[in-house]
């Protein structure tokens, strides 16, 4: 399944990769595996515990949806550095069920992924290529790790990618004071199932760099199983009534880092992407 | 918004509102008198344990302090000040004058409002001036001070004794003097690099300096789990520290908070920290220069590469943790230095009002890079005359610097 040697064979322990793909061409999780594999509880709790460095290993951040390889945008300069790998996409029937307004909306943003006004800084163009936080659940299929630290009363969840992180708590939900480019979580147990309900975005993140896009009526929904020692089957509900006509999901499998010196380590991209958000200030007028 | 607004304001609305939410609710009250007896031991404390059976640290503390960072000349050898200093100091609250290591952005903010009082023909209350109708616009991005806990210490620095910054080395006088020869001849902002790390959204303060709250960002957050303490941090991100005796990254990984590992220590936290970048804010807390909040001046050169930096955080009671962190950088200073200061539970939090940090998002708004490249392209010669200003004031410090080095190798007899 999907393109693990071209992305990345450095993730999980061969050893683990066969039941790994068993268990996430399934789809759902099946009261059999939840009864086949326990989770180790957080220490004095009853709760599984998630504790650990996860990664996707898909290439959804180029498409969420089905992708060929292609030329990347600056093949000139990068070779294929830049070059876009071939993917299966992560949502549920391969379809985006978007109102016909906001396809157009896809395209241009596409059109523009890498345009640069500095006027409209924050909303022409990819926010990943800006450093920008990455919103959710873009944030979970980004090519970088990201770290789950889990108490009894809430969760953080560190990612690697430009020190984007959620506090999750899991007593009592809170409705978003404001609005987030990560949103506003709230987080609760469905048996060993981790269901985070994030609210309270705002319009400025993408899901990948393909231009999907929402609005700041996006809702997500995001269930986090434990399968093996090894993996987490992700799912995430998508609802947004400006951008769609009715909910949409995704699902990937979730890698543990098992490397013995396995830690998050530091990309704030800010400072890489300065170059590409001021220089043309810059050059303009020497 | 930020449009309007100086590039040192430059924070996204989410950082506002939490302004606004730690100022709008909580009624201004005086230091409990027992908060003045946060230097006592910690005695027979027993502090709360997680399910795991490790001291409990976790909640949203308050990390804001008045103590400033060096003891002020009027305290002589005094490590504490009498009550009476304590409440004249109380009555100036932000305004810090005592202070040699304030945010004087935040400060002159301050003092506006406060003039702006005094022209409203208001009764002085005896409170903070900052905290009234009429100063709206400034207090609107700082936290209310008249909710902090204060100490009666009179410095932060508890080693030396002195209560003194140690001296820069040569070296780091010599590192100092060829970044400003470097710079000579560029204005405020030919470029963003011009700029400081904490407008350019890199690093706010940078460790240890962003460990102490600010008026705009007091809280920092503490999640524990079995093997390992996360500190949400309030600029933009979360130092996860191991509970772990695992090696340090090799020496070619730098990063701008450096790598950490922690243990227990009896009751205490104590977490050491390497692998910093070479940059200068690692080393001084919370340090403004004449522009205060901007760290576009620097006063204090630092190496990072021979950082090491070694923190403390005890449970002291319900409501405190202490906490400690000691600066060894032998290319930077002729000595290791400790601070302390007391982290209080915030007490908004703590009344179920606010139940995490909020988002920073600092760089996704950052207009004030923008801005300041293309006003010093629209007037060049006020972007080098501001310029040439701050070098002058940078280098009346690093004088004193200087002469600060020189009294202390003639003490040593070197």
């Amino acid at each position: 399944m999907r393109n693990w040697v071209g992305v990345s064979g450095w993730i999980v322990a061969l050893a683990v990769s066969g039941l790994a793909a068993f268990a996430c061409s399934s789809g759902e999780r099946t009261a059999e595996e939840g009864a086949a594999y326990r989770a180790p509880r957080l220490a004095g709790t009853e709760r599984p515990d998630l504790t650990g460095i996860w990664q996707a290993m898909v290439t959804a951040n180029w498409d969420i949806q089905d992708h060929s390889a292609s030329e990347g945008p600056f093949a000139r300069m990068l070779g294929i550095w830049g070059a876009q790998p071939p993917g299966q996409g992560i949502v549920e029937g391969d379809e985006i069920p978007y109102r016909p307004e906001a396809l157009a909306k896809r395209e241009e943003n596409f059109k523009r992924r890498l345009a640069i006004d500095h006027d409209n800084l924050n909303t022409v163009g990819d926010p990943e290529a800006k450093c920008y936080l990455p919103g959710v659940p873009r944030a979970t299929y980004l090519p970088f790790p990201f770290q789950i630290v889990q108490s009894t009363d809430r969760i953080v969840i560190a990612y690697e990618y430009a020190g984007a992180s959620r506090t999750i708590p899991l007593g009592k939900p809170t409705e978003p004071p404001v609005d987030f480019w990560m949103g506003w979580s709230n987080g609760s147990w469905d048996g060993d199932t981790l269901v985070v309900d994030v609210k309270g975005f705002n319009d400025m993140t993408w899901f990948d760099r393909a231009g999907n896009f929402h609005s700041d009526a996006l809702h997500v929904v995001e269930r986090y199983t434990p399968m093996t020692p090894y993996h987490l089957m992700y799912e995430a509900t998508i609802e947004d009534p400006k951008v769609f006509t009715r909910p949409w999901k995704m699902r990937m499998p979730l890698y543990r880092r098992v490397e013995a010196n396995a830690q998050l380590l530091e990309f704030k991209c800010v400072d890489l992407s300065e170059e590409y958000l001021y220089g043309g200030l810059v050059k303009a007028t020497q | 918004m930020t449009h309007r607004l100086p590039v040192a304001l430059a924070i996204g609305t989410a950082a506002a509102w939490l302004a606004v939410a730690a100022t709008s609710g909580q009624a201004p009250t005086e230091p409990a008198a027992d908060a003045r007896k946060q230097e006592a031991p910690a005695g027979d404390y027993k502090p709360p344990m997680t399910p795991w059976g490790h001291p409990d640290l976790q909640g949203l503390w308050d990390t804001r302090t008045f103590t400033p960072l060096e003891r002020p000349a009027a305290f002589g050898g005094r490590e504490f000040m009498t009550e009476k200093e304590a409440a004249d100091r109380d009555r100036l609250g932000l305004r810090r004058v005592q202070s040699g290591d304030e945010d004087e952005l935040g400060s002159d903010l301050i003092e506006q409002d406060v003039r702006r009082y005094a022209a409203a023909d208001r009764p002085d209350d005896g409170r903070v001036g900052y905290r009234i109708a009429g100063a709206e616009y400034n207090a609107f991005w700082s936290a209310d001070p008249t909710v902090a806990k204060a100490s009666l210490r009179t410095s932060q620095i508890i080693d030396p004794p002195d209560g003194r910054m140690p001296p820069l080395t040569r070296e780091a006088l010599a590192t100092w003097e060829a970044r400003e020869t470097a710079r000579k001849g560029r204005s405020q902002a030919d470029d963003w690099e011009d700029r400081g790390l904490s407008e350019r959204c890199i690093v706010r303060n940078g460790l240890p300096g962003e460990m102490r709250g600010d008026t705009q960002q007091p809280l920092k957050e503490i999640i524990q789990a079995p093997g390992h303490v996360a500190i949400v941090m309030p600029y933009g991100y979360v130092r996860i520290i191991p509970l772990a005796s695992t090696p340090h990254p090799g020496s070619r990984i730098r990063q701008w908070n450096g790598d950490s590992r922690g243990r227990w220590e009896g009751n205490s936290l104590v977490v050491e920290t390497t692998n910093f970048k070479n940059t200068i804010k690692n080393v001084v807390p919370g340090h403004g220069g004449p522009f205060g909040g901007s760290d576009h001046v620097h006063y204090y050169p630092g190496t990072g590469e021979t950082l090491r930096l070694v923190e403390r955080f005890t449970r002291q009671d319900a409501e405190t943790i202490e906490y400690r962190y000691t600066v060894e950088d032998p290319k930077v200073f002729v000595r290791p230095w400790t601070t302390v200061v007391y982290w209080n539970l915030d007490a908004w939090s703590a009344q179920g009002k606010q139940d995490r940090l909020f988002e920073y998002a600092c760089h996704e708004h950052n207009y004030g890079i923008v801005n300041a490249i293309r006003g010093a392209r629209a007037d060049r010669k006020w972007a080098l005359g501001e310029a040439a200003r701050e070098m002058n004031l940078r280098r009346k410090e690093m004088q004193a610097k200087r002469e600060l080095l020189a009294r202390w190798e003639e003490s040593k007899g070197r």
